[in-house]
Protein backbone atom coordinates (compact mmCIF):
# COMPACT_ATOMS: atom_id res chain seq x y z
CA UNK A 1 0.00 0.00 0.00
CA UNK A 2 0.92 3.56 -1.05
CA UNK A 3 1.73 6.38 1.84
CA UNK A 4 -0.94 7.89 0.42
CA UNK A 5 -3.23 4.81 0.72
CA UNK A 6 -2.65 4.50 4.40
CA UNK A 7 -2.78 7.83 5.33
CA UNK A 8 -6.49 7.69 3.20
CA UNK A 9 -7.34 4.69 5.18
CA UNK A 10 -6.00 5.92 8.63
CA UNK A 11 -9.46 8.89 8.29
CA UNK A 12 -11.55 6.20 7.25
CA UNK A 13 -13.28 5.78 10.09
CA UNK A 14 -13.76 9.46 10.73
CA UNK A 15 -15.61 10.16 7.36
CA UNK A 16 -17.58 7.04 8.33
CA UNK A 17 -19.33 8.69 11.44
CA UNK A 18 -20.06 11.53 8.99
CA UNK A 19 -21.70 9.71 6.48
CA UNK A 20 -23.55 7.45 9.14
CA UNK A 21 -24.18 10.65 10.90
CA UNK A 22 -25.70 12.34 7.91
CA UNK A 23 -27.46 9.04 6.01
CA UNK A 24 -28.13 7.03 9.28
CA UNK A 25 -27.61 3.74 7.05
CA UNK A 26 -24.88 2.02 8.13
CA UNK A 27 -24.48 0.39 4.43
CA UNK A 28 -25.63 3.93 2.66
CA UNK A 29 -22.88 5.41 4.55
CA UNK A 30 -20.50 2.74 3.96
CA UNK A 31 -20.84 3.51 -0.24
CA UNK A 32 -20.39 6.89 0.18
CA UNK A 33 -17.18 6.19 2.17
CA UNK A 34 -15.99 3.55 -0.03
CA UNK A 35 -16.22 5.88 -3.41
CA UNK A 36 -14.82 8.86 -1.77
CA UNK A 37 -11.43 6.73 -0.93
CA UNK A 38 -12.00 5.53 -4.49
CA UNK A 39 -12.12 8.68 -6.06
CA UNK A 40 -8.94 9.99 -3.91
CA UNK A 41 -6.80 6.89 -4.13
CA UNK A 42 -7.78 7.68 -8.23
CA UNK A 43 -6.66 11.10 -8.37
CA UNK A 44 -4.17 11.43 -5.62
CA UNK A 45 -2.49 14.36 -7.80
CA UNK A 46 -5.23 16.14 -7.52
CA UNK A 47 -4.91 16.45 -3.86
CA UNK A 48 -3.17 19.45 -3.86
CA UNK A 49 -1.58 18.95 -0.46
CA UNK A 50 -1.86 22.96 0.80
CA UNK A 51 -5.04 22.07 2.46
CA UNK A 52 -4.93 18.97 4.95
CA UNK A 53 -5.89 15.91 3.74
CA UNK A 54 -9.02 15.19 5.49
CA UNK A 55 -10.33 18.88 4.52
CA UNK A 56 -10.14 17.41 0.84
CA UNK A 57 -11.35 13.99 1.80
CA UNK A 58 -14.49 15.67 3.79
CA UNK A 59 -14.68 17.31 0.23
CA UNK A 60 -15.13 14.67 -1.77
CA UNK A 61 -17.51 12.54 0.81
CA UNK A 62 -20.05 15.30 0.62
CA UNK A 63 -20.69 15.00 -3.08
CA UNK A 64 -20.47 11.03 -2.12
CA UNK A 65 -23.39 11.75 0.34
CA UNK A 66 -25.32 13.78 -1.54
CA UNK A 67 -25.51 10.92 -4.35
CA UNK A 68 -26.41 8.36 -1.80
CA UNK A 69 -29.43 11.26 -0.49
CA UNK A 70 -30.36 11.14 -4.24
CA UNK A 71 -29.98 7.46 -4.70
CA UNK A 72 -32.27 7.06 -1.98
CA UNK A 73 -35.06 9.46 -1.78
CA UNK A 74 -37.78 6.78 -2.54
CA UNK A 75 -37.14 5.00 1.36
CA UNK A 76 -36.10 8.08 2.94
CA UNK A 77 -39.51 9.72 2.10
CA UNK A 78 -41.15 5.87 2.30
CA UNK A 79 -40.27 6.48 6.71
CA UNK A 80 -41.07 9.49 7.85
CA UNK A 81 -40.77 10.04 10.85
CA UNK A 82 -43.58 10.14 13.74
CA UNK A 83 -42.18 13.23 16.27
CA UNK A 84 -45.76 14.71 16.35
CA UNK A 85 -46.17 14.88 19.89
CA UNK A 86 -42.42 16.06 20.54
CA UNK A 87 -44.16 19.80 20.65
CA UNK A 88 -46.65 18.52 23.34
CA UNK A 89 -43.60 17.55 25.24
CA UNK A 90 -41.58 20.74 24.86
CA UNK A 91 -44.52 22.87 25.60
CA UNK A 92 -47.20 23.04 28.35
CA UNK A 93 -50.74 23.54 26.82
CA UNK A 94 -50.51 27.09 26.93
CA UNK A 95 -47.73 27.52 24.69
CA UNK A 96 -45.13 28.39 27.06
CA UNK A 97 -41.82 26.17 27.48
CA UNK A 98 -42.27 23.41 29.78
CA UNK A 99 -38.39 24.03 31.15
CA UNK A 100 -38.08 28.01 31.07
CA UNK A 101 -34.80 27.83 32.96
CA UNK A 102 -32.36 26.57 30.43
CA UNK A 103 -29.49 29.27 30.49
CA UNK A 104 -26.41 29.09 28.87
CA UNK A 105 -24.75 31.54 29.57
CA UNK A 106 -21.72 31.74 27.38
CA UNK A 107 -21.93 28.90 25.73
CA UNK A 108 -18.98 29.54 23.37
CA UNK A 109 -16.12 28.01 25.34
CA UNK A 110 -17.88 24.37 24.80
CA UNK A 111 -16.54 24.83 21.70
CA UNK A 112 -13.20 24.43 22.62
CA UNK A 113 -14.11 21.18 24.36
CA UNK A 114 -13.72 18.14 22.13
CA UNK A 115 -16.17 16.61 24.56
CA UNK A 116 -18.29 18.80 23.65
CA UNK A 117 -18.04 17.31 20.12
CA UNK A 118 -19.12 14.23 21.41
CA UNK A 119 -22.14 15.01 22.71
CA UNK A 120 -23.07 17.08 19.97
CA UNK A 121 -22.56 13.91 17.89
CA UNK A 122 -24.50 11.60 20.10
CA UNK A 123 -27.39 14.23 20.04
CA UNK A 124 -27.67 14.40 16.63
CA UNK A 125 -27.24 10.47 16.37
CA UNK A 126 -30.34 10.74 18.56
CA UNK A 127 -32.57 12.94 16.16
CA UNK A 128 -35.24 10.75 14.35
CA UNK A 129 -33.94 9.82 11.06
CA UNK A 130 -35.32 12.39 8.78
CA UNK A 131 -34.70 15.30 11.01
CA UNK A 132 -31.10 14.06 11.39
CA UNK A 133 -30.61 13.88 7.84
CA UNK A 134 -32.26 17.44 7.06
CA UNK A 135 -30.32 18.99 9.91
CA UNK A 136 -27.10 17.32 8.77
CA UNK A 137 -27.82 18.35 5.38
CA UNK A 138 -28.24 22.05 6.63
CA UNK A 139 -26.14 22.76 8.90
CA UNK A 140 -23.39 20.06 7.76
CA UNK A 141 -23.49 19.89 4.11
CA UNK A 142 -24.19 23.34 4.01
CA UNK A 143 -27.09 22.69 1.59
CA UNK A 144 -29.31 25.74 1.03
CA UNK A 145 -32.93 24.98 1.57
CA UNK A 146 -33.80 24.66 -2.25
CA UNK A 147 -31.32 22.16 -2.49
CA UNK A 148 -32.54 20.08 0.27
CA UNK A 149 -36.12 19.79 -1.05
CA UNK A 150 -34.76 18.95 -4.33
CA UNK A 151 -32.36 16.41 -3.23
CA UNK A 152 -35.05 14.84 -0.38
CA UNK A 153 -38.18 15.53 -2.14
CA UNK A 154 -39.60 17.81 0.61
CA UNK A 155 -41.83 20.75 0.83
CA UNK A 156 -40.64 23.72 1.98
CA UNK A 157 -42.67 23.09 5.04
CA UNK A 158 -42.19 19.85 5.26
CA UNK A 159 -38.50 20.84 5.48
CA UNK A 160 -39.24 23.98 8.00
CA UNK A 161 -41.36 21.55 10.57
CA UNK A 162 -38.46 18.75 10.18
CA UNK A 163 -35.44 21.73 11.00
CA UNK A 164 -37.38 23.42 13.96
CA UNK A 165 -38.26 19.96 15.42
CA UNK A 166 -34.80 19.04 15.28
CA UNK A 167 -33.47 22.35 16.83
CA UNK A 168 -36.16 22.02 19.75
CA UNK A 169 -34.69 18.21 20.24
CA UNK A 170 -30.80 19.34 20.05
CA UNK A 171 -31.89 22.45 23.01
CA UNK A 172 -32.98 19.39 25.08
CA UNK A 173 -30.81 17.06 24.46
CA UNK A 174 -27.78 19.27 24.72
CA UNK A 175 -29.18 21.08 27.64
CA UNK A 176 -29.36 17.65 29.46
CA UNK A 177 -26.12 16.17 28.27
CA UNK A 178 -23.89 19.68 28.53
CA UNK A 179 -24.80 22.36 30.21
CA UNK A 180 -26.99 20.98 33.08
CA UNK A 181 -23.93 18.95 33.94
CA UNK A 182 -21.61 21.59 33.40
CA UNK A 183 -23.73 23.45 35.67
CA UNK A 184 -24.03 20.77 38.47
CA UNK A 185 -20.23 20.71 38.28
CA UNK A 186 -19.70 24.73 39.26
CA UNK B 1 -55.16 44.24 25.94
CA UNK B 2 -55.53 46.57 23.15
CA UNK B 3 -56.70 44.66 20.05
CA UNK B 4 -53.94 45.59 18.22
CA UNK B 5 -51.45 43.66 21.23
CA UNK B 6 -53.76 40.46 20.65
CA UNK B 7 -53.53 40.80 17.04
CA UNK B 8 -49.79 40.50 17.46
CA UNK B 9 -49.41 38.04 20.57
CA UNK B 10 -48.01 34.55 19.82
CA UNK B 11 -47.31 31.81 22.25
CA UNK B 12 -43.50 30.92 22.99
CA UNK B 13 -44.75 27.06 20.92
CA UNK B 14 -45.38 29.46 17.84
CA UNK B 15 -42.19 31.80 18.91
CA UNK B 16 -40.13 29.44 18.56
CA UNK B 17 -40.93 28.02 15.02
CA UNK B 18 -40.76 31.57 13.71
CA UNK B 19 -36.78 31.71 15.53
CA UNK B 20 -36.18 28.87 13.32
CA UNK B 21 -38.16 29.85 10.30
CA UNK B 22 -36.19 32.68 10.19
CA UNK B 23 -32.70 30.74 9.27
CA UNK B 24 -34.58 29.53 6.17
CA UNK B 25 -36.96 32.46 4.95
CA UNK B 26 -37.92 35.94 5.41
CA UNK B 27 -40.44 36.11 7.67
CA UNK B 28 -43.92 38.24 6.60
CA UNK B 29 -44.06 41.71 8.03
CA UNK B 30 -47.05 40.78 10.40
CA UNK B 31 -44.85 37.86 12.18
CA UNK B 32 -41.63 40.02 12.30
CA UNK B 33 -43.53 42.42 13.95
CA UNK B 34 -44.84 39.35 16.50
CA UNK B 35 -41.74 38.01 16.93
CA UNK B 36 -40.06 41.58 17.99
CA UNK B 37 -42.73 42.69 20.40
CA UNK B 38 -42.57 38.58 22.06
CA UNK B 39 -38.80 38.69 22.41
CA UNK B 40 -39.20 42.24 23.82
CA UNK B 41 -41.34 40.63 27.23
CA UNK B 42 -39.66 36.80 26.65
CA UNK B 43 -36.41 35.92 28.66
CA UNK B 44 -36.70 32.17 27.41
CA UNK B 45 -37.69 32.77 24.12
CA UNK B 46 -35.09 35.32 23.69
CA UNK B 47 -32.37 32.57 24.67
CA UNK B 48 -33.79 30.55 22.38
CA UNK B 49 -32.75 32.61 19.69
CA UNK B 50 -29.27 32.74 20.91
CA UNK B 51 -29.56 28.80 21.41
CA UNK B 52 -30.50 27.87 17.76
CA UNK B 53 -27.97 30.43 16.57
CA UNK B 54 -25.18 29.06 18.84
CA UNK B 55 -25.93 25.49 17.89
CA UNK B 56 -25.78 26.16 14.21
CA UNK B 57 -22.28 27.70 15.31
CA UNK B 58 -21.44 23.95 16.64
CA UNK B 59 -22.11 22.73 13.63
CA UNK B 60 -20.01 24.32 11.90
CA UNK B 61 -17.23 24.35 14.77
CA UNK B 62 -17.44 20.32 14.80
CA UNK B 63 -16.55 20.14 11.15
CA UNK B 64 -13.20 22.22 11.57
CA UNK B 65 -12.54 20.80 14.95
CA UNK B 66 -12.62 17.56 13.07
CA UNK B 67 -10.35 18.40 10.79
CA UNK B 68 -7.54 19.41 13.21
CA UNK B 69 -7.80 16.31 14.97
Amino acid sequence: MSDFARQVEVLRPQLLRFARAQLRNDAWAEDAVSDTVLAALEKPQSFAGGSQLKTWLVGILKHKLIDQLRRHTREIASSPDDDSELEDLVFVPDGHFRDRDQDWGNPEGALHERQFFVVLQACVDHLPPTQARVFMAREWLELDAKEICKEMSLSSTNLWVLLHRARLRLRECLQARWFAVAAAKD
Amino acid sequence: MSTIRKFFKRSCRQVSRLISDREERPLGPIDRVALRLHLKVCDTCTRYEQQVKFMRRAMGSWKNYADEE
